[in-house]
């Protein structure tokens, strides 16, 4: 025996297939059953869809027209329409089924007016629009009833309320008044304020006082500097012409005044700010006015006042008269100082005794400003009171004309609210696609044999010698062609038949019963005038 | 019947050819032709007609045709040659129907049809790996029962006989099913299982192989006899060695048909003494766990795996 054939390798190197490829063949091997599996049970539960339980939902709406003074009437409308919905509710609770009914009433203001949106949805079709129908015509009813309770109700506590408002407010009027016949000095400049003010009056004559101390320390010694001075002798020149006195006199006071202006400044170091040197410039302003008031009447030749001294004719007349003016200057703040002196022991002695005297009224001032109090607030509540009640007596005229229109009714259609034909079709759909790719899955992992000779050779890594088709006799020849040509197409057309008449099936369902009661009901609402 | 004239000249003339060895590029068997048991004709195919006859007693039915031939008087010996001829082919037509072969031949039913091109192929494959044209024995076997196996290896040796000068034997060594003796309708007379219980020889191996109504194919049947100790004891037997090596010295391809390994292990005793062994997997309908269990099964036995024929692809 020899072996002289050699090994057969035949098939080339096969790399097993990528995930999506995998799919993709998986996919076009099992397609009929994804097919299968999604029309099965995408139509069974299209189906089964039907007899989930459902909601069914009714609108109406209906308008609430007034004359005059609409806004009043609606405003009350809002609270009676709250009162409502719990007293529907609890009417609804009694009937049996609290969870499963629902009844919903909005109020809302248009340009027409007031419009009452009422929203009811149950399980029953016809359920539902009796239940709209009756809550339409229990609204309607306690609307026109608590209309007029609520009106008079209310409009009777604000007229409580403005009546206990005047008569506090008189209360407190009459304490106030009492008050001030018993305690008269109440009734003029308060002692505090009294007192304050005489403070700040002593504390600027004090003021006052210090400044003309230290003016006639100054002037003190500015006057015996001069006394101390020797003039000098004139030079000889022609006759001096007579000077108008005043004029001299002014002249040797603003000189004066300068000087002292100096020293402040350039000596003391002074600023311009300083009281003593403000109160010099203001003399210097004073007299720089005076002395050009006298030179332009000394040039027009008048004769001076008779209160101005003439001037000697001596040979120092400007020392004498600078020391007349220092002297002058020097007596008028001896002068202030004697009077301000007294004036501020003055002033303290009464400050003390305001002083005193408001330490006695406190208790009393503070009563009488309770007293004040008291009455601003009656007479806020007594204002706000009587708003109210005219506010309520417009309420209360205005709300009567107000009409109801026949209702409107909307979302009556045969379909329910819940559930909808789209979600069951999206559900039953993504449910049956899952299932197919979960069948196609599961066919693709569960065949026992191999899918192909790369996958066979890939998985033994055996060498093929031939790959033979399947053999089949004429007669399965025939079968698979007539499956392949007629079954096939055909079992794709019943499948996809049954999903579309499942999908019929389960819209017609969903609205079946109920669109003539609807109607019927519609008919009988439409033009009631409720 | 001047076309069939020229036919049966054509088929007289290739058929002494052959028996000259004429045929160019095939090496003859170092063995002579097996004679057919009781055939007193020339030709194999003459002894097939002979020995089909011996084993159907019923009378072949008449076709217009034979008819014809048969009541034609005092004819000369070079007509009469030629009526023998004629005879013979139509004989080996009837002989074929008679047969009635399933669907699955496909080699035979549907000569040009895909799944002929495909065993074309597998042959061609075959003849290709033996480039010294030397004998050889392959051992078919399959996993599991239902495989194609047995259909396998008559395809293939239909196909092998297209190829001209190939000689081919088809031993039906599933002494369980003996299905390729059933599909050939071999069940009765001398077949492997009373060949290897005697003392196997030449004479032996001719005496027990059959001829088949088609050129060159020869079959080799399982045989009627139980085997006491088993099928596989019965194919260690030093006789079956014997066989293996008489047939290499009369065929050019010796294709051996064996119970599925999986379940039998008639195919591993073949397969030690033949050339190759050639598994047959149904692509969609073996499992992997079973296939992988053959294959290790296989090389565990150290078996020569030539390579395996995967069938019903395509499903």
């Amino acid at each position: 025996m020899t072996a002289a054939i050699s090994t057969i390798h035949i098939s080339p190197e096969v790399a097993e297939p990528r995930q999506e490829h995998r799919w993709h063949r998986a996919l076009q091997r099992h397609w009929l059953v994804l097919l299968t599996l999604l029309s099965l049970v995408s139509s069974g539960l299209l189906l089964a869809g039907t007899a989930l339980p459902r909601r069914y939902g009714v609108g109406a709406t209906f308008a609430l027209t007034a004359r005059d003074g609409a806004d009043e009437g609606a405003e009350l409308l809002g609270t009676a329409g709250a009162a409502l919905v719990a007293e529907l509710r609890t009417a609804l609770r009694a009937g049996g089924s609290p969870l499963a009914d629902r009844v919903e009433i909005q109020v809302s203001t248009r340009e027409q007016g007031r419009h009452v949106t009422l929203t009811a949805s149950t399980p029953e079709r016809d359920r539902t629009l009796a239940l709209l129908h009756e809550t339409v015509l229990r609204y309607t009813r306690a609307r026109n009833a608590q209309t007029d309770d609520l009106l008079t109700a209310l409009r009777n506590a604000a007229a409580r309320a403005l009546t206990l408002a005047s008569a506090e407010r008189r209360a407190a009027g009459d304490a106030l008044d009492t008050f001030r016949i018993a305690h008269p000095e109440l009734t003029g400049e308060a002692p505090a304020a009294r007192l304050e003010k005489l403070s700040a009056t002593a504390e600027e004559r004090q003021r006052r006082l210090g400044i003309v101390n230290e003016l006639i320390s100054r002037l003190e010694q500015h006057k015996a500097r001069m006394r101390g001075e020797r003039p000098a002798a004139p030079k000889p020149g022609p006759a001096a012409v007579p000077l108008d006195p005043e004029v001299m006199q002014l002249k040797a006071q603003l000189a004066l005044l300068n000087e002292q202006i100096d020293e402040q400044l350039n000596q003391l170091r002074r600023t311009e700010q300083h009281p003593y040197v403000v109160d010099l410039r203001v003399r210097q302003e004073g007299l720089q006015r005076k002395l050009a008031a006298a030179t332009a009447r000394a040039a027009a030749g008048k004769p001076p006042p008779e209160d101005v001294k003439p001037v000697p004719a001596e040979k120092d007349s400007g020392t004498t008269m600078a020391l007349q003016a220092l002297e002058l200057q020097l007596a008028q703040a001896y002068a202030e100082r004697d009077s301000l002196e007294p004036e501020i022991q003055r002033l303290k002695v009464e400050r003390e005794a305001l002083r005193k005297q408001a330490e006695a009224l406190a208790p009393a001032q503070q009563q009488f400003a309770r007293l004040e109090a008291r009455q601003r607030q009656a007479v806020q509540a007594h204002e706000a009171a009587r708003a109210r009640y005219e506010r309520l007596e417009n309420a209360y005229s205005a709300a009567r004309p107000l009409e109801i229109s026949a209702p409107v009714f909307s979302g009556q259609d045969a379909r329910p609210l819940a559930p909808t034909f789209a979600g069951i079709s999206a559900g039953a759909l993504s449910v049956g696609l899952l299932c197919g790719l979960a069948g196609v899955y599961l066919a693709e992992r569960l065949g026992r044999g191999y899918r192909s000779p790369r996958e066979f050779h890939a998985s033994t890594n055996a060498p093929v010698l031939g790959v033979v088709s399947a053999i089949h006799t004429p007669a399965q020849h025939q079968l698979r062609r007539a499956w392949r040509q007629i079954g096939r197409p055909l079992a794709v057309l019943a499948l996809l038949a049954l999903l579309a008449g499942s999908a019929a099936l389960g819209y017609a369902g969903l609205g079946r019963t109920g669109g003539e009661t609807i109607r019927g009901m519609k008919g009988s609402m439409h033009g009631q005038h409720l | 019947m001047g076309s069939i004239s020229d036919a049966l000249k054509r088929a007289e003339q290739e058929r002494r050819r052959m028996h000259a060895g004429e045929v160019q590029g095939v090496a003859p068997p170092t063995q002579p032709l097996p004679a057919p048991p009781a055939a007193p004709a020339e030709s194999p195919r003459l002894a097939s007609v002979v020995l089909k006859a011996a084993e159907k007693p019923k009378p072949t039915p008449t076709t217009p045709l034979t008819a014809a031939i048969q009541q034609t008087p005092q004819v000369a010996p070079a007509a009469k040659r030629q009526q023998e001829i004629a005879e013979t082919i139509v004989e080996d037509y009837a002989s074929k129907q008679r047969l009635n072969l399933p669907a699955g031949v496909a080699v035979y039913h549907d000569r040009t049809g895909r799944i002929a091109e495909q065993y074309r192929k597998t042959r061609q494959r075959l003849l290709e790996a033996n480039p010294q044209r030397e004998p050889q024995a392959l051992v078919f076997t399959a996993s599991a029962p239902g495989e194609g196996a047995t259909t396998s290896v008559l395809n293939l040796g239909l196909s092998l006989v297209e190829q001209r000068g190939l000689r081919v034997l088809l031993i039906d060594a599933d002494l369980h099913a003996a299905g390729l003796s059933r599909l050939l309708r071999m069940r009765d007379g001398l077949g492997l299982s009373e060949l290897l219980l005697g003392e196997v020889d030449q004479a032996a191996l001719t005496s027990a192989v059959r001829a088949t109504p088609w050129h060159n194919l020869y079959v080799l049947p399982a045989g009627g006899t139980s085997p006491p100790q088993g099928s596989a004891e019965l194919l260690k037997l030093p006789a079956a060695r014997a066989l293996l090596r008489q047939a290499r010295g009369m065929f050019n391809w010796v294709l051996i048909d064996t119970p599925p390994a999986g379940k039998y292990p008639d195919a591993g005793v073949l397969g030690a003494f033949s050339d190759g062994m050639v598994l047959t997997v149904s692509l969609r309908h073996t499992g992997r766990e079973l296939v992988h269990k053959t294959l290790r099964r296989l090389e565990a036995m150290s078996l020569p795996l030539r390579g395996c024929l995967l069938t019903h692809a395509g499903e």
